[in-house]
């Protein structure tokens, strides 16, 4: 039986520029990059073509990339998996992504004879169907990110919901940020871990707002901000805790979960962290600052 | 006590109704000398692996119009049914084949090899029977040439003639210049009578070169694939020197049809009679004598599988319009496996990770959070096998998700206990209000998780999907094993044992 922190009592509140200041200057620096460099989009939004490929002997991205120039498709991305230099991914956006995919496998039986290749993967997406998955995808998003900010309004104050909706705001556009620093593609299980961490963060401003709830009734006589403050310490360990269980799970799927899976669980691992972050740094102190400029009488 | 025995009852009657659901699942998987009858009635009851996972492909096919009047709807259904009928006559083991809004038709193969299936299904299998006018080339080809000549003022173009090679006793062409001999065709298109028109035999090698008939055919067609009442592939006859060792289809028309193949027969003795599968000429055979029985056969180089194939095509009947693969997703059944693994692997280490923290942190309490984490994901493999779900790569990320945030409301509750005892309650109380207050947090916590886990069911797209089912069903569960179960065991132990101080 073990304690973090023993009582904690850190004065987030009183601190809380710092907080906006490092948040101002992440989502900053991410929006930038989300604007400047763009999201790698991958072929479910683009259309386009994804070959996984694993030669019998290794081969270098060189060798390949020169292969793929051959048809006119040097720019395509080759990502290298594992260390033995066998086995790649070759992706590249594509008008007729079928007749791409055909190419590619006759270049490479051209070039390497001798070299056994098995395809472990395929997938062509016409650039029509990727049209309509990123609309889909949006109005998915865009319904999520409703009907929570309506749950949170109909159970918590509604400052609470759109503190919450911020701090929802914050996590993805880091996270996207990221993506795009990494050059991770963003593919539609991308879009399915970006929900996810919406759906954590929220879980993580509800155990929050709700404690803060709590407390307000009880410490009448107390400044908000004393309030917001013990609401907060009171569920710093639950925070630390449940944050560690989840990150351990993913850093196991990320590690461990294989090549597939690795893309959503890099997006949650990054969403997580800063998940965490907003949930103990952004919603509180948002509210708090509601209250000072806006203040509203206690019941 | 309050009604603990009803409680105890309402777990224990759960876990026997999941012992029931996943058994089949379990036996499924890990049953030795299983026979085919009871995998398939024991998959019925047992959790699938979705495509990403036992290897297999999913295609999405789009009805290309191009060419086509009809009524859209019309032709997807007889487009539908025909790919049925191919795939039910291929073998697999159980396919999906659906029609999705937009006139489109999805097609999930688990399992089969990619090339061969695309062929199956793409393929139109639009065979016709044509009479071949050798008599005519000389004069056709030169009025084409004399076309080139006079109608280019540079007249540095090179005569139709000139791509024209013997193969054989029949004109050919090299395979490298099949474009331009087919632009120079359609150029050239008004010279040619309307009667008649040249289609390409398939590639074969002559001489050390990849070449290609090429044939002048009547345009009409004297019979056509929907006149076939049967096709089975067979090996070639042995006085077929040139084919020996390969297979072919032997044809057999329904009566009417027999009656005019034998009078078409019967009128053309010594001229040729192409068979032409979709464009391509398969065979050109000398009519000898007039054929009456109504059989006919379609030889070339065929391997037995191609033969096969190709029989099954022409009895399923031809597609009304070609169709083209908009969306595929095909993985190889050696990644599934590694998936498979790899999954297993994570989800194994997760489990163990956090079970490990959870009793270094609690100690006994924690002991009992591992024991409603066990439960959560008991109840959720339950669930999943209840509706023979399908389990997607994702899926499994799904499951090691719900490991680690299922612990939450476990954790919730203990911080609770804790903070009741550290002002003095007793523990009995101390228990009852952690458990009390903390259960409206995490009903609310888990109530927004599970709204995004339904939009991710509803909106996302194929293996997306599976994540958000796992996902959601754990959460559901959560709430009965991290809540109500540990509540249980909890009220249980301290009865029981009658204990005054909890250690938490």
């Amino acid at each position: 039986m073990i304690e973090i922190i023993k009582n904690p009592n850190i004065d987030f509140i009183g601190k809380r520029k710092y907080g906006f200041i490092f948040s101002a200057v992440i989502i900053t620096i991410a929006l930038l990059l989300i604007f400047i460099k763009g999201p790698n989009f991958g072929i479910d939004f683009t259309g386009g073509t994804l070959l996984q490929i694993k030669f019998s002997n290794p081969v270098t991205t060189a060798d390949l990339r020169n292969s793929l120039a051959r048809i006119g498709k040097e720019r395509s991305i080759i990502q290298s998996l594992g260390n033995e230099k066998k086995e790649y991914i070759i992706r590249a956006a594509a008008e007729k992504p079928v007749e791409f995919a055909k190419a590619v496998k006759k270049i490479l039986s051209t070039d390497f004879p001798d070299n056994k290749r098995e395809i472990l993967r395929e997938e062509t997406v016409e650039p029509k169907i990727g049209k309509e998955l990123l609309t889909k995808t949006l109005w998915s998003v865009f319904l999520a990110l409703v009907l929570i900010l309506g749950y949170v309004s109909f159970r918590f104050d509604y400052r609470f919901g759109i503190a919450a909706v911020i701090a929802l705001f914050h996590d993805a556009i880091f996270t996207i940020g990221v993506l795009v620093l990494v050059q991770r593609e963003f593919s539609i299980v991308v879009v399915g871990a970006l929900l996810t961490i919406i759906g954590y963060s929220i879980n993580d401003s509800i155990v929050i707002s709700d404690r803060i709830r709590e407390k307000h009734k009880k410490m009448r006589k107390e400044s908000y901000n004393v309030v917001l403050n013990t609401g907060l310490n009171e569920v710093l360990p639950r925070t630390i805790l449940t944050s560690s269980t989840t990150l351990l799970a993913v850093l196991a799927l990320l590690i461990f979960g294989g090549s597939v899976i690795a893309d959503f669980a890099f997006t949650l691992l990054i969403g997580f962290i800063i998940g965490t972050y907003s949930s103990i740094f952004i919603l509180a102190n948002i509210v708090s600052l509601w209250q000072e400029k806006f203040p509203k009488k206690k019941k | 006590m309050r009604n603990i025995g009803l409680r105890m009852g309402i777990v224990i009657f759960a876990i026997l109704l999941g012992i029931y659901t996943i058994y089949p699942t379990i036996r499924l998987y890990t049953g030795k000398n299983l026979s085919k009858n009871e995998e398939i009635a024991l998959s019925k009851r047992a959790i699938h692996l979705g495509l990403d996972l036992k290897g297999g492909m999913h295609l999405v096919l789009e009805i290309d119009t191009t060419n086509i009047k009809e009524m859209p709807q019309d032709l997807r259904d007889r487009a539908f049914e025909i790919i049925q009928n191919r795939i039910d006559e291929f073998g697999v083991y159980e396919p999906v084949i659906e029609k999705h809004s937009g006139g489109r038709i999805l097609v999930q193969l688990p399992g089969v090899d990619r090339d061969r299936a695309i062929n199956l299904i793409e393929k139109v299998a639009h065979l016709e029977f044509k009479i071949v006018v050798d008599e005519r080339v000389p004069d056709v080809i030169e009025k084409i040439d004399r076309f080139l000549q006079g109608g280019d003022t540079l007249a540095f173009e090179e005569p139709f003639s000139s791509y024209i090679i013997g193969v054989e006793r029949d004109m050919g062409i090299d395979v490298r210049d099949e474009d331009s001999v087919k632009a120079l065709l359609a150029r050239t298109e008004e010279v040619i009578p309307q009667n008649l028109h040249f289609l390409f035999g398939t590639k074969e090698v002559y001489q050390g070169r990849e070449v290609k008939k090429l044939y002048l055919l009547k345009r009409e067609a004297e019979l056509t694939g929907e006149t076939i009442r049967d096709a089975r592939h067979q090996p070639s006859s042995g006085q077929d020197l040139q084919h020996l060792g390969s297979w072919q289809i032997s044809l057999e028309f329904k009566r009417e049809a027999a009656r005019k193949f034998a009078s078409i027969t019967g009128k053309n003795i010594n001229k040729r009679l192409a068979i032409v599968l979709d464009d391509i000429v398969q065979s050109a055979p000398y009519i000898q004598e007039r054929i009456p029985h109504g059989k006919a056969s379609i030889t070339g180089n065929f391997t037995a599988e191609e033969a096969r194939d190709l029989a099954i095509v022409l009895r399923a009947g031809a597609l009304p319009a070609p169709l083209k693969i908009v969306e595929e997703r095909t993985v190889g059944p050696s990644l599934g496996r590694d998936s498979i693994i790899s999954g297993i692997r994570a989800v194994l280490i997760a489990s163990a990770l956090v079970i490990l923290f959870m009793l270094i942190y609690y100690s006994l309490a924690g002991f009992v959070a591992n024991i409603a984490l066990f439960l959560n994901f008991f109840f959720l493999i339950a669930v999943l096998s209840a509706f023979s779900a399908s389990l997607t790569m994702p899926g499994i990320a799904g499951i090691a998700l719900t490991i680690g945030m299922a612990v939450d409301a476990n954790v919730l509750i203990f911080e609770r206990i804790r903070e009741e005892l550290k002002i003095g309650k007793t523990t009995r109380t101390a228990i009852d209000q952690g458990f009390g207050r903390a259960w409206i947090t995490i009903f609310d916590s888990n109530v927004t998780t599970i709204i995004i886990g339904v939009i991710l069911f509803i909106f996302g797209s194929g293996p997306i999907k599976g994540f958000a089912l796992t996902l959601t069903i754990g959460l559901v569960a959560n709430l009965f094993s991290a809540v109500f179960i540990s509540k249980v065991i909890f009220n249980y132990f301290t009865y029981k044992f009658d204990i005054h101080t909890l250690r938490i």
